[in-house]
């Protein structure tokens, strides 16, 4: 009955009631848009990081001072047989060196690099191979999809044998890469990266020092126990050096407790706009109460209890914010959608922000309806009905 | 012939209202019995304090002072929620200016007190339906009240007054706003519905026509009875 009757209260005034839940609206709208889409990027980020797989571990050996401490090729990889937890151990360089093909100046980045790096950060190849280690001090090197593009675009149709200069090297392209996806632990775009073997790339200056190196673990549980072992094993070798280790799970658990945060802020901007839509339901229902007092007494005169009356515009606004919250709802997900598609998230759908938000704009409705219903079922028959 | 009980009684019930600072009595003492199955009519001028009586004895107004018994209870010692329960099940109302809602159809209108009752909405629908067709509006079941004539409008009332089969009806005014030719058929109504039902009837009006055609007259003039 309440139901039936409140929703023919509604209908006829439907702009009224649209205005009147456009706040609640717009808040849930926002918060299920922003908590999704925010959810989803995180999702997509742990993706990216799975995809290389969770037992990294990548160790920064930037030395400071004026001697710049550092290890040599051979000390790095020797700590494989060293350090038991290791599978693999990928050391690598980077060079500052200016880049260039055909005279045009070229954005990219020089890494050196060994056979082990390809297979840690799962590089594929177009076409061509791989630089190895039997190139050693040969001027090859790999290039990165982007690179090639940009190659191509100059008129080259065929960039493998073709030669690209850094600083005053000439090095000839033995391969192209595929289009690198990324991972968040990946340090460079490998598609605007050229690969040259990691011997070859100490020529490039004497700047060049093995800075970096990534560690591939026989499990994550190792990663505890393999930090401290090479933390030692550094400091026995190079004691002014300070390591610093990352691992995909700690960028991982950081990126949840920021969601956290993150959820939890929004989750507060959602509450004011919430707030602001009651405060405007609340509006429209007391001015209902106001222009309705002749039905009021009338229903009272044939015997309506405070009670009822209190329930019957408690009902009207529950369902007006309800509905509100509904649209809001799949307002909200459209939305996500669209964000995540901008974005190249991909869209993952969470049960929690449209279940919250609907949950919270039925609240909204009980809450702010609360006190117009009972101004209206505290209302004296006898004042109303006088005419 | 069967004991008559007491209906309404007013025993000494003075009603004031406060205006600002100042007091007024509009009821000064009014005592007087209406029995069951009686049809009788209050009459007086406006301002005669015929509305308060009828308020008052419709559970919408409580007297300053006096006692007013309905079906030989004491109205003073009802709550809101016993008083609202009363008008459900043992009065039933006809306004001068109908009071149907607007929204609602007919149907819905005369329905409406059964639905505080929480009844079954199969069974609402069939009692609406034979005291419309009683009432002579069945055909304007699925109408809102914008499209019924005055007449139709307070027939819809009539029928929703009944609904609830009550001891008492009460009527203010039922034909102020009716033309005479409606006001005297609206009228053959009531009485018909009175002996038909055996419904005690007060009717609250400033018509002598009115007056007459009901079996006694109470006269209220400046709060009391003449």
């Amino acid at each position: 009955m309440y139901i039936k009757e409140a929703t023919q209260n509604i209908l006829s005034t439907k702009l009224r009631s649209f205005l009147a839940i456009l706040g609640v609206l717009v808040g849930v709208a926002s918060v299920v848009a922003l908590v999704i889409s925010s959810q989803s990027a995180t999702q997509h980020a742990l993706a990216e990081f799975k995809k290389l797989g969770t037992n990294l571990m990548s160790v920064s050996i930037r030395g400071s001072g004026k001697d710049k401490p550092t290890l040599s090729l051979k000390q790095i990889k020797n700590m494989k047989h060293q350090i038991s937890g290791i599978r693999d151990i990928a050391p690598f360089t980077q060079s500052y060196g200016q880049a260039s093909f055909q005279g045009v100046p070229m954005n990219t980045t020089t890494l050196g690099v060994t056979n082990e790096f390809r297979k840690i950060f799962k590089l594929k190849l177009a076409e061509g191979r791989f630089v190895s280690f039997l190139d050693k001090k040969q001027f090859y090197c790999v290039i990165g999809s982007k690179v090639a593009k940009n190659m191509r675009l100059t008129g080259v149709f065929q960039p493998i044998g073709e030669q690209i200069r850094v600083d005053d090297f000439i090095f000839t392209v033995v391969g192209v890469m595929q289009p690198y996806e990324g991972s968040l632990f990946a340090p460079y775009d490998f598609n605007e990266s050229i690969l040259v073997p990691i011997s070859a790339s100490f020529l490039l200056s004497k700047d060049v020092k093995v800075e970096n190196f990534v560690m591939y673990l026989k499990s994550e549980e190792d990663a505890a126990p393999v930090e401290a072992a090479t933390k030692e094993k550094i400091r026995e070798m190079a004691p002014d050096l300070k390591p610093y280790f990352i691992t995909p799970l700690e960028i991982i658990s950081g990126m949840k407790s920021q969601r956290g945060t993150f959820t939890m802020l929004l989750g507060f901007i959602g509450g004011i706009a919430l707030l602001v839509g009651g405060i405007g339901v609340m509006n429209i229902m007391l001015v209902s109460v106001t222009e309705r007092r002749r039905e009021i007494g009338i229903r009272m005169a044939v015997g309506a209890k405070e009670s009822d009356i209190l329930r019957m515009f408690l009902v009207e606004t529950i369902i007006l914010t309800g509905f509100g919250g509904i649209l809001g709802v799949v307002l909200g997900i459209l939305l996500a959608m669209a964000i995540t598609l901008a974005a190249h998230w991909g869209f993952h759908f969470f049960w929690m922000p449209p279940i919250i938000g609907f949950t919270v704009s039925v609240v909204v409705g009980l809450f702010f309806g609360f006190y117009p219903a009972r101004k209206a079922a505290k209302l004296d028959p006898i004042e109303i009905l006088r005419t | 012939m069967t004991k008559r009980n007491n209906v309404i009684e007013f025993d000494h019930v003075i009603k004031k209202y406060r205006l600002g600072d100042k007091s007024i009595t509009v009821l000064k003492g009014v005592s007087f019995v209406i029995k069951q199955r009686e049809m009788v009519a209050v009459m007086g001028p406006s301002g005669s304090g015929k509305s308060t009586i009828m308020n008052i004895m419709g559970l919408l107004d409580r007297p300053s002072e006096g006692q007013y018994k309905l079906l030989g209870e004491d109205a003073s010692n009802f709550n809101n929620d016993q008083r609202a329960t009363l008008r459900n099940k043992k009065l039933g109302f006809i306004f001068q200016s109908f009071y149907l809602l607007p929204k609602l159809t007919g149907l819905q209108n005369v329905g409406l007190p059964l639905r505080y009752q929480h009844r079954p909405e199969s069974e609402i629908k069939k009692r609406a339906l034979e005291l419309m067709d009683r009432v002579g509006v069945a055909h304007l079941a699925n109408n809102k009240p914008t499209e019924m004539s005055g007449g139709e409008q307070q027939r819809m009332a009539v029928a929703r007054a009944l609904i609830t089969d009550p001891d008492l009806i009460l009527a203010d005014e039922p034909t102020g706003a009716l033309d005479s030719d409606t006001s005297a058929r609206l009228m053959a109504l009531l009485r018909e519905l009175h002996e038909e039902r055996e419904k005690t009837l007060v009717i609250i009006t400033h018509d002598s026509d009115v007056g007459k055609s009901c079996e006694r007259i109470i006269h209220v003039r400046d709060g009391m009875l003449l």
